[in-house]
């Protein structure tokens, strides 16, 4: 229970610990693993969002009308949080302009339009021999990675060489490999597994080499994934590197969450507000690992994911998809929708972003489109007072109160919902898929913390303006005060000067006297 | 194409307030036929003029209070209430007991403090506590355990006598008889030993005869609740557990002046209270830790009122003192946030 890593008495992984909460889901995963992973043909064209990364947008490289080859450098991010985008294939770039991205405001973003040649020719910066990545230095494996354009393929998007860069924190001993994909429908990692487990633990392995220190390398499996487990263990005996160990979780939702997973693995809690990095612990998505090794071993940017197509399709499946394809063009064929869908899903069916438009694209943390039929929906007028039943503290991996959190919100009563600590929500859902009066919780959080934010922020521009009105009341007044001292020297220094002048003036009555003086003692002197 | 647009997660729960309440009245029904079989079918009567007052007023209320009627009217709260009221007030007790403790319970306890899921204080016990402190003389007009009865009565009777107040067969004194907590309350003050009370033929091996039947069979139900996930295991244990460990170092030093601890288990509304009205989960603990100090504190105060109190059962008092304090552990008892410090 306690946070301190030295309380590890088991190598991680070695014992199974179990996290607070969570909810048992059906998996619904089966339908779409029939078929090995594909590549879909090539679509008519590719819209690449300049932001598929948490920062803010990258800037293009690249201008309309240019032709540009696979694997080319497509916009290159203007802070640290951003990551490179690449051509997923040859053809020209037809528009630099304002498309429909995923948000949650339906907003448009900026995007490159490239519509393929179909010759698909590689850059000759791709693919082309580069030393061994056993024997590269830590920052040059890392600067190998942040080129390839690699981010967290979970969905989180956060470049994966920020997650290396560990200078600041302790020696990393434990590097896990999250192939557990709690969500429901959601089968990308599993199937990627299942076809490519040596270039999974080979990712992982160069990227224990970039960590440096890393003693064990984990593979978190969930245990419905039952012939995957069989795949590692061959590729771990080809590979053998004594430090990978294969575990399997329980299939419980969240499990797959970074902070539930690392509980599970080592009994240790991520601080609230903190990184998986303070406890020595780096964890990337099995997705990203494979990217990893792709970059460093084939030579090839991230311009390819893995996406899973299903729910109320014809043809449920998971496809190798370029950057940039449209979900239109996936659904197409997919063998398009079954009756009555009403709602496509960026993700799973809890955690995902609903699409409004099915011309947006593809990107790189575009694990899974999921079709939901309109019964399988649930009817947002629909809910109830909050009985306070407690369910949802029962399955809260936050163990948070979220029934006391949704009285707080509604109230507008944010010193409440931050003593609650309702920045601590992971907006993972169970509460929702638990509470019998059907109430929207993790909107309402979702909501809550951007108000905890905005007050946040007002606070610190309040706190801003009263240090600057109190600077300038401070500065106003040595102002003044240096004013009167200046002024209470000049008079000084004039009366000083005044009585100069009458010192001198005195001096001078007092040397006329007694110039005139002397003539009196002659006087008395001469009377003797 | 376009698609619908909702914040996720896009699938509903699978459960609802109107099924969380169904459950709770199935596994109310095994008492509820046991104590009809036990105490005859004014226990029937009872229930159904609970509901009928219940439903009443829950629909009066929620006109004048601009509420979507048929929502709340679905939703089976008030079923739960009326059931619970009833299952507690004796089975010959006149019609207007009903009316107006559904009054107190509906009117009072639920609306007038907004509604579902609203309600600082049980709207049974609210209603329980008016009736048994306005009219404490009806609680000692309790129908004889089946075995007991001298005077088997039929339907038509038992509804003259709830409709006209009226014992027509016989007098009061043949139709009904002491409770056995009653027995033993006045038999105590009395000076008479509880081995010698407990000879009194209203008790059974544990609790009393036909009481603890009927409180194997709420526990059943409870048991049921517990495996649906309806309540949780914290408020039963803790009760039945304090009452448990309370009464068995008194019954161990002096079996003369206290009874048996199974017997507080067994009689009066111990295990209803224990499923049933502690796990009201809006009137309730919500913290873990809370659960179990609510659970506790039911059972020391209705062990002080059995004990000590004017009234021969606590059950709706201890309930409703400690809804008074459950704000205030919640406050104090909420768990250690993953990623705190502890």
């Amino acid at each position: 229970m306690t946070t301190a890593p030295i309380s590890m008495s088991h190598a991680p992984g070695e014992y199974l610990h179990s996290f607070p909460g969570g909810v048992k889901l059906r998996h619904y995963k089966r339908m779409s693993c029939l078929h090995p992973i594909a590549r879909p043909p090539m679509p008519d064209k590719l819209s690449l969002p300049l932001k598929q990364h948490v920062g803010s947008i990258a800037e293009p490289v690249v201008t309309v009308g240019q032709t540009v080859l696979k694997g080319e450098l497509l916009a290159k991010p203007n802070n640290p949080f951003g990551a490179l985008l690449h051509a997923p294939t040859s053809g020209y770039i037809s528009a630099i302009d304002q498309q429909p991205v995923i948000s949650p405001e339906h907003a448009t973003g900026a995007c490159i339009t490239l519509i393929p040649d179909n010759e698909d020719i590689w850059h000759p910066s791709c693919q082309r021999m580069i030393p061994d990545w056993r024997h590269m230095p830590k920052h040059e494996l890392i600067e190998h990675i942040a080129t390839a354009g690699i981010v967290g393929l979970g969905g989180a998007v956060f470049p994966t060489h920020r997650k290396l860069n560990t200078d600041f924190a302790p020696p990393i001993k434990t590097l896990i490999l999250n192939g557990a994909e709690c969500e429901p429908y959601i089968s990308c990692d599993e199937m990627l597994m299942r076809e490519h487990p040596e270039e999974v633990l080979l990712g992982g392995q160069i990227l224990a080499h970039a960590l440096e220190t890393v003693e064990h390398i984990i593979i978190a499996l969930e245990d419905q994934m039952g012939e995957v487990e069989d795949d590692f263990q061959r590729a771990r005996r080809l590979i053998d590197d004594p430090r990978i160990r294969i575990c399997r979780v329980r299939t419980i939702y969240p499990e797959g969450g970074e902070r539930q997973l690392i509980k599970v693995l080592t009994g240790l809690e991520v601080p609230s507000g903190g990184y998986p990095q303070q406890l020595g612990i780096v964890c990337v998505n099995v997705g990203t690992a494979w990217s990893v090794k792709r970059a460093l071993v084939d030579r090839v940017p991230l311009i390819e994911r893995v996406v899973t197509v299903t729910g109320a399709v014809n043809d449920p499946r998971n496809w190798l998809t370029l950057l940039g394809t449209p979900v239109s063009h996936l659904l197409k064929i997919s063998g398009g929708f079954k009756q009555n869908v009403s709602r496509l899903v960026m993700g799973g069916p809890i955690m995902g972003m609903a699409i409004s438009d099915d011309s947006i694209s593809i990107t790189k943390g575009f694990n899974c489109l999921l079709a939901l039929q309109t019964h399988q929906l649930r009817n947002p007028q629909q809910s109830m007072p909050c009985i306070n039943c407690t369910e949802c503290v029962r399955v809260c991996p936050a163990k948070l109160m979220p029934q006391m959190l949704f009285h707080s919100i509604r109230t507008d009563n944010t010193a409440d919902s931050s003593n609650l600590s309702l920045q601590d929500c992971i907006e993972c859902g169970c509460c929702d898929l638990v509470c019998p009066s059907h109430i929207p919780l993790t909107e309402y959080f979702r909501w809550g913390k951007s108000q905890l934010r905005s007050r946040l922020h007002e606070q610190q521009r309040a706190t801003k303006s009263e240090l600057r009105y109190r600077a300038r009341e401070t500065r106003l007044k040595t102002e003044q005060d240096q004013k009167q001292q200046r002024r209470v020297a000049r008079q000084q220094a004039a009366s000083d000067q005044q009585l100069a002048q009458q010192n001198i003036a005195a001096a001078l009555a007092r040397v006329r006297n007694k110039q005139a003086a002397p003539e009196k003692p002659n006087d008395q002197d001469s009377d003797k | 194409m376009k698609f619908s647009w909702s914040g996720a997660p896009h699938v509903p729960a699978q459960t609802s307030v109107a099924g969380v309440m169904q459950q709770v009245l199935l596994a109310l029904t095994p008492g509820v036929i046991a104590l009809t079989w036990f105490f005859g079918t004014g226990v029937l009567i009872q229930l159904v003029l609970a509901l009928v007052f219940a439903y009443l007023f829950e629909y009066l209320m929620l006109r004048l209070r601009k509420q979507p009627v048929a929502l709340f009217l679905s939703d089976y709260s008030a079923a739960v209430t009326a059931v619970l009221f009833a299952l507690c007030i004796p089975p010959l007790a006149p019609w207007w007991i009903s009316l107006i403790g559904m009054f107190f319970a509906m009117v009072i306890a639920k609306h007038l403090y907004g509604g579902l899921g609203h309600n600082r204080f049980n709207p049974a016990m609210v209603g329980l506590a008016v009736i048994l402190i306005s009219f404490p003389l009806i609680f000692t007009h309790w129908s004889p355990p089946r075995s007991l009865a001298e005077t088997q009565l039929s339907l038509s009777h038992v509804i003259s006598i709830i409709f006209t107040g009226n014992p027509i067969v016989a007098g009061w004194d043949a139709i009904t008889m002491a409770t056995p907590l009653d027995t033993l309350r006045t038999g105590s003050a009395r000076g008479l030993l509880v081995t010698e009370v407990r000879t009194a033929s209203v008790f059974g091996d544990y609790g009393g005869l036909g009481w603890e039947w009927v409180a194997n069979w709420y526990c059943l139900g409870g048991l049921w609740l517990l495996y649906r996930r309806v309540i949780h295991w914290r408020v039963p244990l803790a009760l039945l557990g304090t009452v448990f460990i309370l009464t068995t170092p008194l019954y161990l030093f002096d079996p003369d002046a206290n009874p048996l601890p199974l017997q507080h288990i067994f009689s009066g509304a111990t295990m209803l209270a224990a499923f049933f009205i502690a796990t009201d989960p809006v009137s309730g603990c919500s913290t873990p830790k809370g659960q179990l100090l609510f659970g506790c504190g039911v059972a020391i105060l209705l062990l002080v009122i059995r004990r000590w109190g004017a009234y021969p059962d606590g059950v709706a008092f201890a309930i409703l003192v400690m809804n008074m304090f459950a704000p205030l552990i919640d406050r104090y008892t909420r768990p250690r946030v993953f990623g705190h410090p502890g």
